[in-house]
């Protein structure tokens, strides 16, 4: 399998599930206040300084992306988890596959973001993802 | 002088040196920060929030402008400040300055046309921007309504585009999560625990037909509304919000005038939190300092939080979109304190007991003693539903929390847990709050009906909202049965939290899907609503308070404003937040100054925002 076909693979994986509604706003708080460990302090501490285009990524990834591949209780116990992306790309992870995923998406499984993220969106996300996608979503024990 | 003209000048004196700067001054003062605020084409802006956020500082300030395009900022700590104006359809405009105690300084602003001011649009200007020529129209947009915003900023949802293959990818996926929490089956349902009820539906009696779905399970209540809505709701938005031109016109809200611009929006950034720590805001500093709650017990103090902010994600940029709940770590409940300090509750529902003492909870109570800085938990019960949203304290100290089957006493003395049952099942107890007779109040909000426990003789009562009569539907839409909190039938009112004037005999409560306000006179259970003015019905009133004026002002989930109504008038009138996608949820007022301060939590922008008010220029 060469590396393209690989990303592709991998990324098919990764985008298994398409983005999801979360729980009530009532169960939120409840999973905040259960799924969020002590770790924050150190965990924030341990997070890498993103540069202005990851940064203007993490916000669209968190804005479009967490609901599948932010993991929850909830989400596992339903079968609609997707995985993680968090430290799953390099910064040699393959541009192409990346930008043909989040543009085309999978049908069936992700929707495709063509409309809604425009060229430079995605590769701010992208940007993002390469940096190790490390958001500390909030509400969830990423 | 006579006597009596000198006391009514001593008096006059003392209600100025009392109104202070914050609501006192109608003209610009000599000095500060002030400027005016034109477009392109030169003509003065009203109504346009200025922001100013000193360098390392968790605080922005926000003004906005006059008739006349003028603002002017209350006196701030000198330093280093960024400052920014927008408004809809203008582009967010920066500039920097230095602040210096007793300098004026002028800093002018010339706003440029944004030509994708759809990004810029609150969540009910999104609503007020969607096709609404048909009955059909008109009713899918309360079908969102009633189907989304529980979870979900509207703008949020509606920003996005898809094809009618995702958007269908995507509805099915949001009903396997409404099914989670689907009364009587799902798994989230219940407060931790199997609904003892059986096959119980939302107010009583049995669903009239079993309905199964992918892997032949039963589907609740909740589920049930939004299958019954489903593929309207996925040709709806492949429509509006699809791959082909969308037919929005855009139909931003009027900007502010005269008194709703007249306000400072203090707004401060919180730190990162777990649900065991609450949060103790110190307003003059805007720093928060933590206290956590360890698995043994102890009391652990934090004075250096972490804050995860990213500029870019939380509202200070209206250009960059909607918020969902989970972009920023948002604040959900806060309390004013005896004390001075603002706490942050981890949970939703706070309470502040006669000692000054701050409670909240989630599986169990928590105490905190503000004077000893010390934590303590009051277990439930093995086996006991865990608590639902409202929290509050009788005048007795007793902590009362809402649960499943309807609401629970805790003495702190004791550490014994009282059951209080509604009368009605699976009512989804929701807000809670204590009148100013000891009575205790719950809002069941699958079924718009409001119990309570009688302060006096512990007697558990009911009243009855009436459903809505006066918007279109159906009668398949009015055969709807009850949902739970996430989807609801259109004629639902959605009761959710509710506050009482301590200093009268009234309850209000704020109806979320059915944009309403009731109050409930607490001795004749008598109901009187008031419909939300024009698009504001589509704003989400989440939560009352009422000031020591009576006057009821409440939060908008879905409108970056804050609500004011005049119970003697019947007014409405609403205040801007400088926020976009604020989600602002719970509230509380600040009644030790002349003028009441309110301040609101927002659970989707990572901050916690201060309102004062002016006098009008």
């Amino acid at each position: 399998m060469n590396l393209r076909g690989g990303m592709i693979s991998v990324l098919a994986l990764a985008c298994l599930l398409a983005p999801i509604a979360l729980a009530a706003q009532e169960a939120e708080s409840s999973a905040r206040a259960q799924a969020s460990s002590s770790a924050d302090q150190k965990r924030g501490a341990s997070l890498p300084v993103l540069n202005q285009q990851q940064r203007r990524g993490e916000a669209l990834f968190v804005q479009n992306c967490p609901l599948c591949h932010i993991p929850s209780k909830q989400k596992k116990t339903l079968g609609i988890q997707g995985p993680v992306l968090r430290g799953m790309y390099g910064e040699d992870a393959d541009q192409d596959s990346l930008w043909q995923i989040i543009e085309q998406g999978i049908p069936g499984k992700m929707p495709a973001f063509r409309f809604t993220l425009d060229s430079k969106q995605i590769d701010d996300v992208i940007a993002f993802l390469k940096a190790g996608a490390p958001s500390k979503t909030p509400g969830v024990a990423n | 002088m006579k006597r009596s003209s000198i006391c009514h000048l001593i008096t006059l004196l003392a209600a100025l040196a009392c109104a202070g700067w914050n609501s006192a001054k109608a003209a610009s003062p000599a000095t500060g920060l002030m400027g005016v605020v034109k477009s392109a084409d030169r003509k003065p802006l009203e109504g346009v929030p200025v922001s100013a956020k000193a360098q390392g500082s968790t605080i922005t300030t926000s003004v906005y402008t006059n008739q006349s395009g003028e603002y002017y900022f209350p006196p701030l700590p000198g330093g280093q400040y960024q400052m920014w104006a927008q408004t809809v359809g203008f582009e967010l405009t920066r500039a920097e300055q230095t602040v210096s105690p007793g300098k004026k300084i002028q800093q002018d602003f010339t706003l440029k046309p944004f030509a994708e001011a759809w990004k810029q649009l609150s969540d009910a200007e999104w609503f007020a921007s969607l096709p609404d020529d048909t009955a059909a129209d008109r009713k899918m947009k309360r079908v969102l309504l009633y189907n989304c915003g529980t979870c979900h900023n509207s703008g949020f949802v509606l920003e996005k585009r898809f094809t009618p293959a995702d958007w269908g990818l995507i509805i099915s996926r949001m009903s396997r999560i409404s099914g989670s929490y689907d009364p009587p089956y799902g798994l989230d349902c219940c407060g931790g625990v199997s609904y003892p009820g059986g096959d119980q539906i939302p107010g009583g009696g049995k669903f009239a037909k079993a309905m199964l779905d992918d892997e032949n399970k039963p589907i609740g209540a909740e589920r049930r509304i939004l299958e019954f809505y489903k593929n309207d709701i996925i040709d709806y938005l492949s429509r509006v919000r699809g791959p082909e031109s969308s037919p929005l016109k855009l139909n931003p809200f009027p900007r502010a005038t005269g008194e709703s611009a007249a306000i400072v929006v203090t707004e401060y950034d919180i730190p990162s939190k777990d649900g065991r720590t609450l949060g103790r805001l110190d307003p003059k500093s805007g720093l928060t300092t933590q206290f956590r709650l360890t698995s043994d017990g102890a009391t652990v103090r934090n004075d250096k939080p972490y804050y995860h902010n990213n500029e870019f994600r939380d509202g200070s940029d209206w250009s960059r979109g909607q918020r969902v709940s989970y972009q920023e770590e948002g604040q959900h409940d806060l309390i004013l304190g005896r004390d001075g300090y603002v706490y942050l509750s981890p949970s939703i529902g706070v309470g502040l007991d006669p000692q000054g003492n701050i409670w909240y909870g989630n599986d169990m109570a928590v105490k905190f003693d503000a004077k000893a800085e010390k934590l303590t938990p009051f277990p439930l019960p093995k086996g006991w539903p865990i608590f639902y949203n409202g929290k509050d304290i009788d005048s007795r100290g007793n902590f009362w929390a809402a649960e499943l089957n309807g609401a629970y006493r805790l003495n702190p003395k004791t550490g014994e847990y009282t059951e209080f049952k509604s009368r009605s099942p699976l009512g989804r107890p929701y807000g809670l709050t204590v009148d100013s007779e000891d009575n205790v109040w719950f809002a069941q909000i699958a079924i718009d009906t409001l119990g309570y426990v009688d302060g006096a003789t512990g007697e558990v009562g009911e009243v009855k909202l009436p459903p809505i009569d006066d918007e279109e539907m159906s009668a398949a839409d009015r055969a709807v049965g009850w949902g739970w909190t996430m989807n609801q039938p259109l004629y639902g009112k959605g009761p959710r939290r509710l506050r009482a004037d301590m200093k009268g005999d009234s309850l209000w409560v704020c109806e979320y899907f059915g944009g309403r306000l009731a109050k409930i006179d607490i001795h004749a259970k008598k109901v009187t609503e008031y419909k939300l003015p024009g698009w504001y019905r589509y704003a989400y009133p989440y939560e009352p308070v009422v000031d020591k004026n009576h006057t009821v002002w409440f939060s908008l989930g879905n409108a970056d404003a804050l609500g004011r109504f005049d119970p003697a008038t019947a007014k409405f009138t609403f205040y801007p937040l400088p926020t976009r996608g604020a989600n602002g949820r719970h509230i509380d007022v600040d009644n030790t100054h002349a003028t009441p301060e309110i301040w609101v939590p927002y659970d989707a922008a990572g901050k916690v925002a201060r309102i004062q008010f002016r006098s009008p220029s």
